[in-house]
């Protein structure tokens, strides 16, 4: 066979690094061949490519961040302030956690007290660029020394051949992961289109947000915006207003784009995540449903009206959610803890535990598993065994030695067991490791007034 | 309260005089119209403890003092009252001193009140009659007889007598023998009662309660008794009492005491009932004139209300100590607010639950009235324990509204129910399938929990092993620790906290465990001093990380371990983990 063609037919089969590898052959027979060239450049792309709409948000975007918000902005127009739900459990960022782990929220601490959580079945690809950027890019290099010199490429020329100029910014964007350069690319070839490939308006804008230039960003996505309607021009241009922590702005322009694309699942996600930070859980809930009315295995949606609904004190319906979620495949530690927790609240007692066990025995990182002993403390606190209860928060602890939570449980039950001075102390660790809980607080004062 | 903060205050400062000089006690000021000419005057009874002073009633017309004469005796309390319906309507002032009501009128004093004597027992009147006319040989004889009668039912000159040295006791005897035994029992506490007419100017009658718990209704014109009745079954000692209802038609008198009680006496009734105990002291009482509740203050700064039958209805815990209590009617906004004085110089006004303003004042109130005063309707007089009076104008604007600003600053009771969602078919179903087969539900959870027990034991086993985790409960100290720092130079601070009540830490080590490949410590051994019960040791090291660029790549997280251990023993009774970050050069 063609060695060209089984590149080609590798590609499609998605064997991208066995495509690179008859692609590298076939350059170094023939290093000028373009298309071996391009196959390849498209293959090492694929290989890494990440679906970067939902990527990480930049770590360093609190510490660094150049775009100065107003300090106090109106109530309901920030998510920074947003006030935070009753009843809801929250992060150590200070954020509710809501019943999913979406990929923009991976940084924060996963979870707290009693929190039915739920990693989505979003695919990630456990590399983006950003991440090669920062530390790893020695994973890229090849044997015989880098594929394309970036810096060494005349990116003029390139910007105005109009086959290889996208795949040749994809490589550049993705799989080096300098923005810079391909920042360079996308601006010469805008201009070599006279402006008027709203593509490359598109690529700008990535571009522009990976450098932290949310405003060049948002000028870009609306030009674009004005040439051609693209749901996923709108998606960035949504993810770009929330970067700049306008909600309201964001949620404009959810509205105009579900005028032009009406029932797309992936703004009306949007729409729903937007009504969650903001804390309007009942709007949230309805754009969770419309989602899932146009698509009935949508996990980020049947998981968010579950923790709806437990919070909502029916656990009957939230186990039902949970089951679906269940049956669609899903088969993880936090799943099986949410299906232990509702089972638990809606009384279904002979199924708790054996939840519970499931979930612990599939737990590996110790932050949930700290959670799902905390969450047994809760069960045997309810079953009255204290000392059980204890155990189990001590379990908890020496999982996550940060769980401010349990430090307040286990000093209330030793409050209980009537240790006062060993309670107060627990109370001043659960203090200093959420100052804002307010629980702490309260039981402390009210351990004072004892005294 | 940070509303009422921004807002502006609804109250005129009219007068505050720092060297009036005045001490009052609970009730000892009232706000009367004493010169009939409808100009409200604030009289005061002054009270002077010291030796060689004399307490003083003073009157005071607008800020000016404009009557003052001294009392024969240390006031208990002040009360004013219309004798009878003649024209022009002046009211009558009466003070109680010890065992008698004085009355003005005019300020000038017309009549007087004393309580009647009480009955001596019939032991104590044989003993006096014989210190009469026998010798002193018997004397501590016949003493040491008076001591079979009960202490409270002596006179005050037996109790005095008991209280003396035996060789005084002669001379004692000698200089009393003579005059007439009587028993008296001081007024504590008075107020005033409605006869026959609701009216505010209508004619009311004085009720005096004295120190062994006897009440006396009187009749204003003549003073003569009109009812007597004893306060409680068990022995009470009023010191607060406020009466509503009309003499005539139906009352109810409402007697706080010194033992925390209060008790309610109704027409007709010789002895009063108990309606309610308060757990502590009981500092001042108020009704609420529409719904009769009673708002009790207690030692334990609570303000507390509980219903005419005495079932506590509410009870918010203040700041401060409460010192007195008043009533604020406003009729124009037709409500009753509770003035209530607090240590420090706030008075807060509560509307029920519901706090709505405050006012304060350079000190701590003794003495709160609300009233007319001169042409004024709404004036509050605030006498202070160091002397000040202070004299603050409502303005006629005010407004009290409590729409915005209402139950948000006290969320703690819950009289609505919580919004819960209706039940669900799916609920049904599921409590369905719980009555079908509890048996083998509970059987079943049963054994998962012994389970459970199990698993949770031989993780706490497993731990306990390999000493990780962050606390020793068996030797109650703990340990955390915090790393501070971008790399490659980090500070970790350990905090060592005891959390024994009553043993200190001695003779502890702390050791230090890490690649040396990796990271550089300042110390590697720490000897750690005395850690007193309850209190932290802080420790500080120094962590620099020394691998090359190619390493730390391959392992982004590293660790430091500690281990604290006791003397020479070589079990650490303390292990933990602390996980560094990873340098991160391309962030700096």
């Amino acid at each position: 066979m063609d060695p060209m063609v089984a590149a080609l037919s590798n590609f499609r089969r998605k064997k991208y690094d066995k495509c690179v590898e008859i692609c590298t052959q076939l350059l170094v027979k023939q290093p000028l061949d373009q298309a071996a060239w391009y196959l390849k450049m498209r293959a090492m792309t694929k290989r890494v490519h990440v679906d970067d709409i939902d990527g990480e948000d930049a770590m360093t975007e609190d510490l660094f961040d150049e775009n100065a918000v107003a300090a106090a902005p109106r109530p309901g127009t920030s998510m920074k302030t947003t006030k935070t739900l009753p009843m809801r459990p929250v992060g150590s960022a200070g954020r509710p956690i809501s019943g999913i782990a979406r990929p923009a929220s991976s940084l924060q601490r996963p979870g707290s007290s009693l929190d039915p959580r739920m990693k989505t079945a979003r695919p990630i690809t456990s590399q983006s660029a950003r991440a090669i950027r920062l530390g790893t890019a020695a994973i890229l290099s090849q044997s015989d020394g880098p594929f394309i010199q970036v810096s060494r490429l005349n990116l003029a020329k390139y910007a105005r051949d109009p086959c290889l100029a996208k795949p040749l910014f994809e490589y550049i964007f993705y799989a080096t992961g300098d923005a810079r350069a391909a920042l360079e690319l996308a601006v010469q070839a805008t201009q070599a289109n006279e402006f008027k490939d709203w593509w490359w308006k598109v690529q700008l804008a990535k571009c522009y947000v990976a450098l932290n230039l949310i405003r060049d960003a948002e000028q870009q996505l609306r030009s674009a915006l004005k040439q051609q309607y693209h749901v996923e021009t709108f998606l960035r241009l949504i993810r770009v207003y929330l970067r700049l922590d306008q909600p309201l702005s964001a949620a404009e322009v959810c509205k105009s784009a579900l005028e032009i694309f009406p029932l797309d699942v992936a703004i009306f996600t949007e729409l729903g995540r937007l009504g969650e930070a903001l804390g309007d859980i009942p709007s949230s809930v309805k754009h969770y449903r419309n989602v899932l009315i146009q698509d009935a295995t949508n996990a980020e949606a049947i998981a968010c009206i579950g923790v709806y609904h437990f919070y909502n004190y029916q656990p009957e319906l939230a186990l039902r959610y949970y089951r679906r979620v269940l049956a669609m495949g899903a088969h993880s530690a936090e799943l099986y803890n949410n299906l232990g927790l509702c089972c638990l609240y809606s009384q279904q007692l002979d199924l708790v535990l054996v939840c519970f066990q499931r979930a612990l025995d599939l737990a590996t990182d110790p932050l949930i598993k700290a959670d799902i002993w905390y969450n047994l403390s809760h069960a045997a606190i309810s079953s009255g065994d204290i000392e059980l209860a204890l155990n189990c928060l001590n379990l908890c602890l020496i999982c996550d030695s940060n769980h401010a939570s349990a430090y307040n449980n286990l000093a209330v039950l030793q409050h209980k067991l009537g240790r006062p001075l060993l309670a107060k102390s627990y109370m001043m660790t659960a203090i200093k490791l959420e100052p804002d809980m307010p629980e702490p607080h309260i039981n402390l004062e009210f351990l004072k007034s004892k005294i | 309260m940070s509303r009422s903060d921004l807002n502006i205050s609804r109250w005129l400062d009219a007068h505050s005089d720092r060297g009036a000089g005045l001490q009052v006690l609970l009730n000892g000021a009232v706000l009367a119209d004493v010169a009939g000419d409808g100009d409200h005057r604030l009289v005061v009874a002054d009270v002077k403890l010291q030796p060689d002073t004399r307490s003083r009633l003073k009157v005071y017309r607008g800020t000016l003092l404009t009557s003052d004469q001294t009392l024969p005796d240390i006031p208990s309390a002040v009360i004013t009252f219309y004798p009878d319906n003649l024209e022009p309507k002046v009211p009558a002032v009466g003070i109680t001193c010890g065992l008698d009501l004085l009355m003005y009128k005019n300020n000038k004093p017309y009549f007087k009140f004393s309580v009647p004597s009480l009955p001596i027992s019939a032991l104590e009147d044989e003993v006096w009659t014989k210190f009469k006319h026998k010798n002193e040989h018997d004397l501590t004889q016949l003493v040491d007889s008076l001591k079979t009668v009960p202490y409270n039912t002596l006179t005050s000159r037996s109790q005095k007598l008991l209280l003396l040295k035996p060789e005084d006791a002669a001379d004692f005897v000698d200089k009393f023998k003579d005059k007439e035994l009587k028993r008296y029992s001081p007024i504590t506490c008075a107020t005033t009662l409605q006869r026959n007419s609701s009216e505010w100017n209508s004619v009311s009658c004085p009720v005096l309660a004295t120190e062994i718990g006897q009440i006396y209704i009187l009749d204003p014109q003549n003073l003569s008794i009109l009812h007597q009745a004893s306060v409680s079954v068990s022995k009470a000692t009023p010191s607060v009492i406020r009466a509503i209802g009309l003499f005539d038609v139906e009352y109810r008198i409402l007697i706080a005491t010194r033992e925390g009680l209060v008790c309610l006496l109704r027409r007709g009734w010789l002895e009063g009932r108990n309606v309610l105990q308060a757990t502590t002291y009981i500092v001042d009482m108020v009704i609420m004139p529409a719904d009769n509740f009673i708002i009790l203050a207690t030692m334990d700064k609570t303000l507390s209300c509980y219903s005419k039958k005495g079932s506590k209805l509410w009870s918010q815990e203040l700041k401060q100590q409460i010192t007195c209590l008043t009533l604020v009617p406003l009729k124009h906004l037709s409500m009753t607010l509770i003035g209530v004085g607090m240590k420090g110089g706030s008075i807060h006004l509560y509307r029920t639950r519901h706090f709505v303003d405050y006012v304060s004042i350079p000190d701590t109130p003794s003495s709160l009235l609300f009233g007319k005063m001169g042409q004024e309707d709404h004036v509050l007089v605030t006498i202070t324990t160091s002397g000040i009076l202070d004299i603050k104008i409502l303005k006629r604007t005010a407004d009290f509204n409590l729409t915005q600003q209402s139950t948000a600053s006290n969320p703690i009771l819950q009289n609505k129910p919580l919004p819960l969602p209706k039940r669900s078919k799916l609920f049904l179903e599921q409590s369905a399938r719980e009555r079908q087969n509890p048996i083998e539900m509970h059987q079943h959870f049963q054994q998962d929990l012994i389970r459970l027990r199990l698993n949770a034991a031989r993780a706490l086993v497993q731990s306990q092993g390999d000493q990780t985790g962050v606390g020793n409960d068996k030797e109650l100290i703990k340990l955390s620790a915090q790393v501070l720092g971008l790399g490659p130079k980090f500070t970790l601070i350990l905090n060592l906290e005891n959390m024994n009540g009553d043993k200190a830490l001695i003779d502890l080590t702390m050791i230090f465990h890490c690649k040396s490949s990796i990271y550089q410590l300042s110390h590697y051994v720490l000897r750690i001093p005395l850690v007193p019960p309850g209190l932290i040791y802080k420790a500080e090291i120094k962590v620099e990380d020394v691998s090359s660029d190619d390493f730390q790549g391959q392992n982004p997280v590293q660790s430091v371990k500690v281990f604290c251990t006791r003397g020479d023993d070589t079990h650490p009774i303390l292990a933990a983990t602390i996980n560094m970050p990873p340098t991160d050069l391309n962030i700096i």
